[in-house]
């Protein structure tokens, strides 16, 4: 077989390369080896886990009605009818991107594909009806085969009981309590889920804090709110090992107080996500790796290997969809002769906890790290009229400006819904906004978006909730 | 006790300059970097940032003071920062500290960060640039022979030129290097407008602008001279070998060039007249297939021009093949593909070997073979425009013609009667080492009769 374009892997950057290359008139085939469309992201990530979460919410703000004077009765929890409609919402999307696809002509390949050489890749497995030779050579290849969950060895235990974040999303029961190990977004997004279904949650990290990457004082409203809702959340412990008890897991920490032992029904391990670069056969290809197995790439995306472009997880951090579609495009265009490269100011990250923390651009830490000198202004949500109305007070808004030119480098938001408020600040950082151009820009009232406005007021001296005298005006 | 900031090394052999405007007075409050005076060098205005924070205790210069490099400008006593400030002027300039935070650059550097570190007069900002730099993105370099922009060296949060998306890419389309862009907006903030505006301030004129998008610079390092921005990129291999052939082909044949033109009216109407059957086929009749075919006859009748020289043996290698060079334009720059035997094929044919030869070298498809063995090289510069020009020979051969465009002209024919031609100029240079002037014009003549007369041509074997 033959084709001008192989998009290898349908995941959210390959397929947003394969369509746009189709698109733009390229013949394309799209390889992928799950039966079906959609990557990590669709099948076992962002989507699913997004569903549970919306649960976990409707759960918990029924609780929370109480102080309202609503009484709910506590929930039944039906999990067969909740995987159910988790797996219909996936099937949904998937064929629709299927249907996408054949309406786009993009010849779709179910199989595991190996690089032979630089332009031929071994097609086997999946769906043999769905090519015709086990080969197929190609003019140019995107790399998008994203990555998977991380599993020391020391963890890998013989039972279902132990579990990757796919595990957990498959949602076997609801595990009278849960070991989660690794402090970093899914473990706390799929802890949260799991938690407010009823069980025991326990989170264990081997650093100080949860959410490494999140500068600190956003992470701080979420780790009180966890404090409550989890049954433990153990810092600075490392797990020394796991047994399968039979009816539980034992597992054993080690910190500061020394060792013990606590048995869990289940154990989530979430410590990390690694490129999927290994048994693709790119030995035989010129594709360079880095020393954490990611593709290396230039601005455009391509490779080492004049045939091969990479995207997505698979070509770095940070492993985000959005990322991986954005590139997706780039190297399509770039591939197309147009003058796309991939250097955004700003790429939105987002925990979708309880509450929700989301950020862009610069962070505080970053910027310490890098010494770039900022000002930050916080714009508290107990000033906001509408996180007062949902209850929800202990939020705000970060803004990290340069102090000269009063450009908005980065912003960090802690509270419900943060994550859907983000994108006027990614905006802004692309498009090199001041905090006067935020400030003067009229934010709908009463919104949680408004915060953004009144951060960039505080930054100009006056904020009209905020009391603050001004600083006597610079010599 | 106070530091002296004295006139840095200002680059490119400039030792002394003027000093047009003293921006601090004694007593001011200065942070690390700010703009203290701006100083005329004879080539251009450059304003000094003061690497040391703290109070002007002392103004050496006034405004018109000649001042040499090293002479004390101002003194600044530190505050907090006067003990490295003073290990930095003892020591090494160079010595300054890492910490120098990135974001107290000046405020004016805002859009032109990056050349900025790189031709900042305080030789501390070049040592320290680097520095400025996240370090694993060095890692991301992907071999060398991938010859695309590489996001290596990003400049950090804050210091990159402020413009959106759209603008960037507006920029990468036109070749605008964005950090040499000043911004019109509030804050310096860069508009489309801004970027077209820079485009045609560089072309000059408008009207040249308008050929300034195909002219974006291929990948390299900017760096600033003395006069603005320049960009340094490596030579490609072909572009080496065409440096170092057309050198020597200069430096050791003695060139003349002969021009005359050659009347193709005739020639054109038999042309057009046959390509219509050759309609749908991969033959395209073009002038250049019937200029080689009278290239090769005339080369058989003059053998000394498809000759070759020995000068160590001192012996002259007459050719009993003709392999016709043809000069093919490049992305990559000029390619020389050669067609073998041309005075023993017939003028489709060789119009279809012209097709082939020219693919291959745009899509450098063709091996180093496919490049040896010519006797003779055709240049078609009149595909492109011009009409004379004095084309350097492709040694080993001893001769190379170029075509002109062809353009009608008022020629006055037999009976003094004045009628519109299709005329194309032809420029032949020879090596005068081994070919005469009487011989070159033989040999030129009758590539003019075989164009003129094309019936000889269709005849010819």
């Amino acid at each position: 077989m033959e084709t001008q374009l192989v998009v290898l892997g349908g995941g959210p950057g390959g397929y947003a390369a394969a369509f746009m290359a189709a698109d733009m008139g390229a013949q394309v085939t799209l390889i992928e080896a799950e039966s079906r469309l959609g990557g990590t992201c669709l099948l076992k990530g962002c989507i699913p886990s997004k569903a549970l979460l919306h649960v976990a919410r409707v759960v918990a703000e029924s609780r929370e009605m109480h102080e309202w004077g609503v009484t709910f009765n506590t929930p039944t929890i039906d999990v067969d009818t909740m995987r159910a409609r988790k797996e219909k919402i996936i099937q949904n999307l998937s064929g629709g991107l299927k249907q996408l696809a054949k309406k786009r002509k993009v010849t779709v390949i179910n199989a595991r594909a190996t690089f032979l050489d630089s332009t031929t890749l071994r097609l086997e497995g999946g769906d043999p009806s769905t090519y015709s030779e086990n080969r197929i050579t190609f003019d140019h290849c995107i790399l998008a085969s994203g990555s998977i969950p991380a599993m020391p060895g020391a963890f890998k235990l013989p039972t279902d009981r132990v579990m990757d974040s796919t595990g957990a999303l498959n949602l076997a029961d609801v595990p009278e309590s849960l070991l989660v190990i690794g402090g970093g977004y899914i473990g706390l997004e799929l802890g949260t889920v799991y938690a407010e279904l009823g069980s025991k949650v326990s989170v264990v990290e081997l650093t100080p804090t949860l959410l490494p990457l999140a500068d600190r004082d956003l992470v701080k409203p979420l780790h009180d709110r966890l404090n409550k809702l989890f049954a433990a959340i153990y810092l600075e412990t490392k797990v020394t090992g796991l047994t399968d008890a039979g009816d539980g897991i034992e597992v054993g920490f080690e910190d500061a107080n020394g060792r013990r032992s606590e048995k869990f029904s289940r154990v989530l391990v979430s410590v990390g996500r690694r490129p999927n670069s290994a048994g693709l056969g790119l030995e035989n290809t010129q594709v360079e790796l880095d020393d954490k197995g990611f593709v290396v790439t230039d601005a455009h995306q391509q490779t080492a290997d004049p045939h091969i472009s990479a995207i997505g997880d698979v070509a770095g951090e940070p492993m985000l969809a959005h990322k991986a579609s954005h590139q997706g495009k780039v190297a399509v265009e770039a591939l197309l002769g147009e003058p796309a490269v991939f250097d955004p100011q700003a790429i939105p990250a987002i925990v979708f906890t309880d509450p929700e923390i989301a950020w862009a651009g610069l962070t505080e830490e970053q910027a310490k790290a890098e010494q770039i000198a900022v000002e930050v202004v916080k714009y508290p949500w107990a000033a906001s009229g509408r996180a007062v109305a949902l209850g929800r007070t202990e939020g705000f808004t970060k803004l990290l400006v340069d102090p000269d030119s009063e450009r908005i480098l980065g912003v960090g938001i802690v509270g419900i819904n943060a994550g859907d408020i983000l994108t006027e600040a990614v905006v802004a950082i692309e498009m090199g906004a001041t905090a006067r151009d935020l400030a003067e820009s009229i934010h709908p009232h009463p919104t949680l978006s408004e915060t953004l406005g009144n951060a960039a007021e505080m930054f100009l001296g006056t904020a009209t909730e905020i009391y603050r005298p001004r600083p006597a005006p610079k010599a | 006790m106070g530091i002296d900031f004295k006139v840095p090394d200002l680059g490119e052999n400039v030792e002394s300059g003027d000093i047009v405007n003293v921006l601090v007075k004694e007593g001011d409050e200065i942070s690390a970097d700010q703009g203290v005076m701006e100083i005329e060098t004879g080539k251009a205005v450059v304003e000094l940032p003061c690497p040391f924070p703290g109070r002007v205790t002392k103004v050496h210069v006034h405004k018109g003071s000649k001042v040499k490099v090293g002479d004390p400008l101002i003194t600044v006593e530190g505050n907090n920062a006067a003990a490295p400030g003073k290990a930095k002027s003892a020591a090494a300039p160079a010595s300054k500290p890492a910490a120098k935070p990135a974001a107290e650059e000046p405020a004016e550097s805002e859009t032109t960060a990056e050349t900025e570190e790189v031709q900042a007069p305080a030789p501390a900002a070049k040592a320290d640039a680097p520095k400025d730099k996240p370090a694993p993105a060095k890692a991301k370099k992907p071999a060398a022979e991938t010859a695309k922009a590489v996001p290596a060296e990003k400049p950090p949060a804050g210091k990159t030129p402020p413009a959106g998306p759209a603008t960037r890419r507006l920029a990468r389309e036109l070749g605008v290097d964005l950090s040499a862009v000043t911004g019109s907006g509030p804050h310096g903030r860069i508009s489309e407008e801004d970027v077209k505006a820079a485009v045609r301030e560089h072309a000059g004129t408008p009207r040249a602008a308008a050929s300034v998008p195909a002219a974006a610079l291929p990948e390299g390092t900017d760096e600033k001279d003395a006069w603005g921005l320049v960009r340094r990129t490596k030579m490609s291999g072909i572009r080496k070998a065409i440096a170092v052939n057309m050198a020597r082909s200069s430096s050791t044949i003695p060139h003349v060039t002969n021009f005359d033109e050659a009347d193709i009216t005739e020639l054109e109407r038999i042309r057009k007249g046959g390509m219509s059957d050759y309609v749908g086929t991969e033959v395209k009749l073009t002038m250049m297939a019937f200029v080689m075919k009278a290239v090769a006859q005339s080369l058989k009748l003059h053998p000394m021009v498809n000759a070759s020289v020995d000068m160590e043996n001192e012996q002259i290698l007459f050719k009993q093949y003709v392999n016709i060079g043809v000069a093919v334009d490049t992305e990559r720059g000029l390619v020389v593909p050669v067609v073998r035997d041309v005075d023993q094929m017939s003028i489709p044919r060789i119009a279809q070997a012209l097709t082939t030869v020219g693919d291959q070298a745009r899509k450098a498809s063709f091996s180093l073979n496919d490049l040896k063995g010519g006797t003779f090289t055709i240049s078609n510069l009149g595909a492109i425009g011009g009409t004379y020009s004095t084309p350097i020979i492709n040694p080993p051969d001893v001769a190379v013609l170029l075509l002109g465009r062809s353009r009608k002209l008022p020629i006055v024919v037999e009976g003094d009667k004045l009628e519109i031609r299709l005329m194309m100029p032809l420029s032949l240079s020879y090596d005068h080492r081994v070919v005469d002037g009487g011989t070159a014009a033989r040999f030129l003549n009758e590539v003019i009769n075989y164009l003129k007369v094309p019936g000889r041509l269709l005849l010819a074997s």
